[in-house]
């Protein structure tokens, strides 16, 4: 699922306290491709990907996803858009407090009318996948970050999105559970070639794209593309935090 | 810095604060209309019993007023600082002293009350004008209203609006200090072990109350009284208990049923909806079954004063046919007080009636009897006795007080037997009680006789009727009235009982003083404007203060319900904006604010009307009355304004919702 966009802007505030989150930023994204986002915080990564994911309108600007222009679409249909098409994970994860976790996963199946034995069939396939069999009666409450964030993946993933959204999914986990994540991101965008945008600001969480994109100050900086060796590409990520000035912004994972 | 946070808050909260200062205010305006009439000079010149007995009853209904509303404050004014315990809690976390925590508590309560007060004082001031027209009006006083507020109300009213604010104010930053000791975030435990069995047995108790209450209106003749009692006690709890834990249990444990069915919960968004209906359930259950009997008291009282007023006016009516009625020893004075005063008669009646001894079937009493004949019957005016049963010209009608009268059926037997001096014992079905000419003007049974049995009937005392109807009044003067009124119960008949009835003796007696024997007096006249007059002020009092209650605790009641929808914790908040999110279209989100602003609106009222419902059957059943009638209007009024309620309630919920999802 191709990704095309144009031109767009966004402006928070009013007046004397208008704030420019995006000025003008043009992109695109290929089908299956594996986008990363970085910049410092308060760049307008994750308007980007609020705009992109149709969760915002831009205040100008185009945003074509297989030529449909998302944001000429109405609130109603772009939401049906979200649910069908696109998966979502979050930093602070987004799981409803509610429902527990088998509830959480099987929401956006349910929300599209799917029958009941497919919908426990992707469950029972999705838990096995991510390895939290064990959680599905839980309350998320009860759930350690790690697996609170495995459990919005297994939520994101479970409709088989064509596009995945990931805003800072890394930003609450410990190192190990970050990898066990990026793992299974990486995977799905091998095997089912879903196409994922992640913004993060974590360079080693970075390295698991094929394609990084930095954003400064609401405008696409520089890219920097996964030459094949992720070692390697870790290195240029760094390289290209330290030449566009916001090392000291940046968290410089010691993982790699 | 007080100042901004508490600005904010104000503003986060605007709507539900919007809502609770109106209904404030609206309680504390009222109550200042009601303590300002008190002491109203006009009302104490323009109603002769106002400063005897309206007055103080106003100033009771105005304390009982001002009481509830407190409590209403008290209660209410909690929610607020309960959905800034977040807030707060952050605010101690950062290291801010708990003193400043509690002031800002403080500040925030004392402004808004100060706020309500202030409104108040003001609605007061510039309706008092309004309120007091409308209670004359009712009262059917023919005067206009003069605006006072003496410097006595002003003051009273300001102390007790300062003195009721520092205390809320302190109470609240109570509240505040008891959040931030409370360092565990209580999570709402949902205690199924409990609730289910709770849930079993609230329906069990309203099943087994239903039971009871039928087998109460059914049989209830045949009860004995200790028996009555106890089933009655048994339904109190029945219904108390019942409605309580079936919110408590039945309810949540139903949704939990449904949420476990896998073909209704894993459909659409109900996956989501009935843990989340189930959670707001649980949390305000409390609130919701309190609402429940609160507005089945509204309905029962409202029914009872409703029903109050139609019954003291049809029985008026039932004293009072004619507009002026007389008999044969004031038809005299009278009509030279109408000649005098150029009194316009637009019709006129006179029935010559005969009186001797009957014995009532019934019960065996001797008493008066009023004979009239079935050609004179047929000829007074259709309306005076239409709610007489039809007769022919062969057949008679028995008129006794309390058969009939709208609302009464005092055990009315299916027939009446009633002796009679010195003539055929009179057996018939036709029992009525709408006297010709008022039942004030004779004591004792009156029957409607064949002309043949009439005509033959021997009488002790022979009487003549007159009743009168007008062009714009009677026009008595009040020195007229004073002199007719002398002649009031000053004639009647005395009964000297003896072993027959054939020998008992029945005369006319004129002011007694010392006979032997059971006198029996009439009144003489009969004046429907006298009885007007009071009756009409009675009523119209009385519709005032119950409408203003009712208003009052439907906006009371309305509001809290409003305020518990409204005021979402930030879990609850967070969980909307989520399933915005991953794909949840608005009209989706609306769908459940709409699902949950009905149930928590129709629930109690369908609760509160079955039990007010049950309770008036039983009334009914017990005093042999039926309110079905009254029943039934004031239930669709209060149904159509809860209904309103409950729109607007919709509107302003979606739209706080659909602000936090933008």
């Amino acid at each position: 699922m191709q990704i095309i966009v144009k031109n767009i802007a966004k402006d928070y505030g009013k007046r004397f306290n208008a704030v420019h989150a995006i000025k003008d930023i043009g992109l695109e994204v290929k089908q299956g491709e594996f986008l990363g986002i970085m910049g410092p915080s308060g760049a307008g990564k994750s308007t980007l990907l609020n705009i992109i994911s149709t969760n915002e309108r831009p205040d100008h600007g185009q945003v074509l996803i297989d030529g449909i222009d998302m944001t000429q679409l109405h609130d109603k249909d772009q939401a049906k858009y979200r649910r069908n098409k696109m998966g979502f994970i979050y930093q602070n994860f987004e799981l409803l407090d509610s429902l527990n976790v088998k509830e959480n996963i099987i929401l956006p199946m349910a929300l599209r009318h799917a029958s009941k034995r497919l919908i426990e069939q992707s469950f029972k396939h999705m838990t096995r996948l991510l390895n939290i069999e064990e959680l599905s009666k839980r309350n998320v409450d009860d759930l350690s970050l790690g697996q609170k964030q495995i459990v919005a993946a297994a939520r994101a993933l479970i409709n088989g999105p064509e596009i995945l959204f990931a805003d800072e999914p890394t930003g609450s986990l410990d190192s190990k559970s970050a990898t066990i994540l990026l793992n299974y991101m990486q995977l799905i965008n091998d095997k089912e070639k879903t196409t994922i945008l992640m913004a993060t600001h974590d360079a080693f969480t970075a390295s698991y794209c094929s394609r990084v994109v930095f954003v400064k100050d609401g405008i696409i900086f520089s890219e920097v593309v996964n030459p094949g060796d992720r070692n390697k590409f870790f290195e240029q990520i760094i390289n290209m935090q330290r030449t566009i000035g916001g090392g000291s912004y940046f968290n410089v994972s010691k993982n790699s | 810095m007080f100042l901004k946070i508490v600005r904010r808050s104000f503003t986060n909260m605007r709507d539900s604060y919007l809502i609770y200062v109106l209904a404030c205010s609206f309680a504390i305006g009222i109550f200042s209309v009601l303590l300002s009439l008190v002491d109203n000079p006009k009302l104490k010149t323009n109603i002769s019993i106002w400063s005897s007995g309206f007055a103080n009853i106003t100033l009771f209904f105005s304390i009982l007023f001002i009481f509830c509303a407190f409590v209403y404050m008290g209660f209410v004014g909690g929610f607020f600082i309960k959905q800034q315990a977040h807030e707060f809690k952050t605010f101690d976390k950062f290291g801010m002293s708990r003193f400043t925590i509690l002031i800002i508590g403080f500040i925030q309560t004392m402004l808004v009350q100060l706020v309500s007060w202030v409104i108040g004082i003001l609605i007061a001031l510039i309706f008092q004008k309004f309120f007091g027209m409308l209670l004359l009006y009712l009262m059917g006083v023919k005067s206009g209203f003069s605006f006072l507020f003496t410097s006595n109300t002003f003051n009273l009213l300001i102390q007790i609006g300062i003195y009721s604010t520092l205390v809320f104010s302190v109470m609240n930053s109570f509240r505040v200090n008891r959040l931030l000791k409370d360092k565990n975030n209580k999570k709402i435990s949902s205690r199924f072990y409990l609730r289910i069995p709770a849930g079993f047995l609230g329906v069990l108790f309203f099943i087994s109350g239903l039971f009871v209450t039928i087998v109460l209106i059914s049989d209830i003749k045949d009860n004995q009284t200790n028996q009555v009692m106890q089933q009655l006690i048994f339904l109190f709890v029945a219904y108390l208990l019942g409605s309580y834990l079936i919110y408590f249990g039945f309810l949540p444990s139903l949704l939990t049923i449904l949420q476990h069915i896998k073909w209704i919960a894993y459909t659409g968004i109900n996956v989501f909806s009935f843990k989340y209906f189930k959670e707001r359930l649980i949390r305000n259950n409390s609130v919701l079954w309190f609402i429940t009997e609160l507005s089945s008291l509204a309905l029962i009282l409202l029914s009872i004063c409703y029903f109050s007023y139609q019954t003291a006016y049809s029985n008026y009516l039932y004293a009072h046919p004619f507009e002026l009625t007389a008999n044969q020893y004031t038809v005299k004075d009278i009509k030279n007080d109408l000649k005098e005063n150029n009194s316009q008669i637009t019709r006129e009646y006179k029935t010559t009636v005969k009186t001797t001894v009957v014995k009532r079937g019934s019960n065996g009493e001797i008493i008066p009897g009023t004979f009239m004949s079935y050609s004179d019957y047929q000829k007074l005016p259709k309306s005076n006795v239409a709610k007489n049963p039809k007769i022919s010209k062969n057949q008679f009608l028995i008129l006794d007080f309390g058969y009939n009268v709208s609302g009464y059926n005092f055990k009315k037997p299916d027939t009446a037997v009633v002796s009679v001096k010195n003539a055929k014992q009179i057996k018939s079905d036709k029992i009525g009680s709408a006297f010709p000419y008022g039942s004030t003007m004779y004591q004792g049974l009156m029957i409607i006789a064949p002309d043949n049995y009439y005509n033959k009937l021997q009488a002790d005392v022979k009487n003549t009727f007159y009743g009168w109807f007008f062009k714009d009044g009677d026009k008595l003067t009040h020195k007229q009235f004073k002199k007719l009124d002398k002649q009031e119960y000053t004639r009647g008949v005395l009964i000297k009982k003896a072993d027959n009835l054939n020998d008992t003796k029945l005369s006319a007696v004129h002011e007694p003083k010392h006979y032997q024997g059971e006198i029996f007096m009439d009144s003489n006249y009969s004046r429907q404007k006298t009885a007007k007059i009071q009756v009409d002020q009675i009523s119209g009092f009385g519709i005032f203060i119950v409408a203003l209650f009712s208003v009052a605790l439907l906006i009371a009641l309305g509001s809290v319900l409003t305020l518990k929808l409204l005021l979402r914790d930030d879990s609850e908040w967070k969980q909307l904006r989520t399933l915005n999110k991953i794909g949840v279209d608005k009209g989706e989100i609306k769908e459940i604010v709409k699902k949950e602003t009905i149930y928590t609106f129709v629930i109690p009222i369908v609760f509160a009307v079955m039990q007010s419902y049950i309770v008036i059957a039983l009334i009914g059943r017990f005093s042999a009355m039926t309110m079905i009638v009254p029943f039934i209007l004031i239930n669709l009024c209060y149904i159509a304004l809860y209904g309103i309620i409950g729109f607007v309630t919709y509107l302003i919920s979606w739209r706080s919702v659909d602000q936090k999802l933008n």
